[in-house]
């Protein structure tokens, strides 16, 4: 949800555009911002860049607030989600060989990565790209799938210190 | 007798007639001639020829189509290539884009024309198993534009990478979905493998 409503994420320009209802194409066209806008004006921009280099960054008026560069021996694959969690922000990013993946579940602040865990990627069944987590609150919600059926679980991301 | 032999045989051909009409019957737009050796085998060439296919829709075991962006085949039942609608198939598609023989054990490079019906020998888990003299594999990190990913029962070409990791795939996906540039995340997916055409020229 962006400050002028609801935004989506269009495909191929991997632009972030308005969806608010009323709005016209060419409306929605000249919306489109390469970072997520947040809701409370400020953007998220990710870049993955190399085999296994992201690079995030939370923008506000224009201006880079706070950065991170996330290096990995193993590739990385999607970012599935980057979302601020108070003044945090939390990323989930695949991690691939060419025989396994997982999902890497990143907290980060000022200091750098103040949490990180594994996910399995439980993606039996095949889904849009990007619907497999949600962040709502504290809770990180993930969709997945084995030959069983579809799941949903949940993985608490409060961090206290 | 010889009446009632010749109304059976009218009867059984109104319901062969019948029955193709129901469906498409693309197949009968196509033609079956013979592949032009070609030197040539560039990426970008690969893209254009790819993108000819898209909105062509799918036609499982099918490798038919004639790039004006409408399925003549569409709402077909899938998974029958008896009903002969317009489209490749995901491996059908792979196999006319990279310029591929007929027999596996040429890897030489041959140009079809879209509407030259063809789908080659190959099947999804052939291309993720680097079957066949033209087909090879690849790390899936370093995969680029026109090597692709392949399953056990699906297979894409990357029409290019996207920023946030994942890639736009051209894909013959399913007869619903039709043939187009989908994003995907096959790269990451541990069900599938990297893939590449063994001699591009540029």
């Amino acid at each position: 949800m962006g400050p002028d409503g609801p935004v989506v994420h269009q495909e191929p320009s991997e632009q972030w555009l308005r969806a608010a209802p009323g709005l016209g194409r060419a409306e929605k066209v000249r919306s489109g911002r390469a970072g997520r806008p947040l809701a409370d004006g400020g953007e998220v921009v990710v870049l993955r860049t190399g085999v296994g280099e992201l690079r995030v960054a939370r923008v506000v008026a224009g201006n880079v607030r706070a950065a991170w560069r996330i290096l990995s021996d193993t590739p990385l694959g999607e970012v599935q989600l980057a979302e601020p969690t108070g003044n945090r922000l939390l990323v989930v990013v695949k991690a691939f060989t060419d025989a396994a993946d997982e999902f890497v579940v990143l907290i980060l602040d000022g200091r750098g990565a103040v949490r990180q865990f594994a996910v399995t990627s439980a993606e039996w069944a095949a889904a849009a790209p990007l619907a497999r987590f949600r962040l709502a609150g504290s809770s990180l919600y993930q969709l997945g799938s084995t030959p069983d059926g579809a799941f949903v679980d949940r993985y608490e991301v409060e961090v206290t210190r | 007798m010889k009446g009632l032999v010749l109304a059976f045989a009218v009867a059984a051909f109104a319901m062969t007639a019948g029955g193709a009409g129901a469906y498409h019957n693309f197949w009968a737009n196509c033609n079956y001639a013979t592949a032009q050796p070609n030197y040539a085998l560039t990426r970008d060439g690969a893209q254009t020829y790819s993108y000819t296919a898209a909105y062509e829709g799918y036609q499982w075991g099918g490798g038919c189509w004639n790039n004006n962006d409408v399925d003549e085949g569409w709402g077909d039942p899938p998974g029958d290539v008896s009903q002969r609608g317009e489209g490749a198939d995901c491996s059908g598609l792979v196999f006319k884009t990279w310029k591929e023989s007929e027999n596996t054990g040429d890897g030489g490079k041959y140009y079809w024309n879209p509407i030259r019906n063809v789908h080659g020998p190959y099947v999804a888990s052939s291309f993720r198993d680097g079957v066949g003299a033209p087909n090879g594999t690849i790390s899936k990190a370093y995969a680029g534009v026109m090597d692709g990913f392949a399953s056990g029962w699906h297979v894409g070409m990357i029409f290019f990478r996207g920023s946030g990791g994942w890639d736009q795939m051209i894909e013959a996906k399913c007869e619903s979905c039709g043939t187009n540039i989908m994003s995907e995340t096959y790269r990451s997916e541990s069900a599938y493998g990297g893939i590449r055409r063994i001699g591009w020229t540029g």
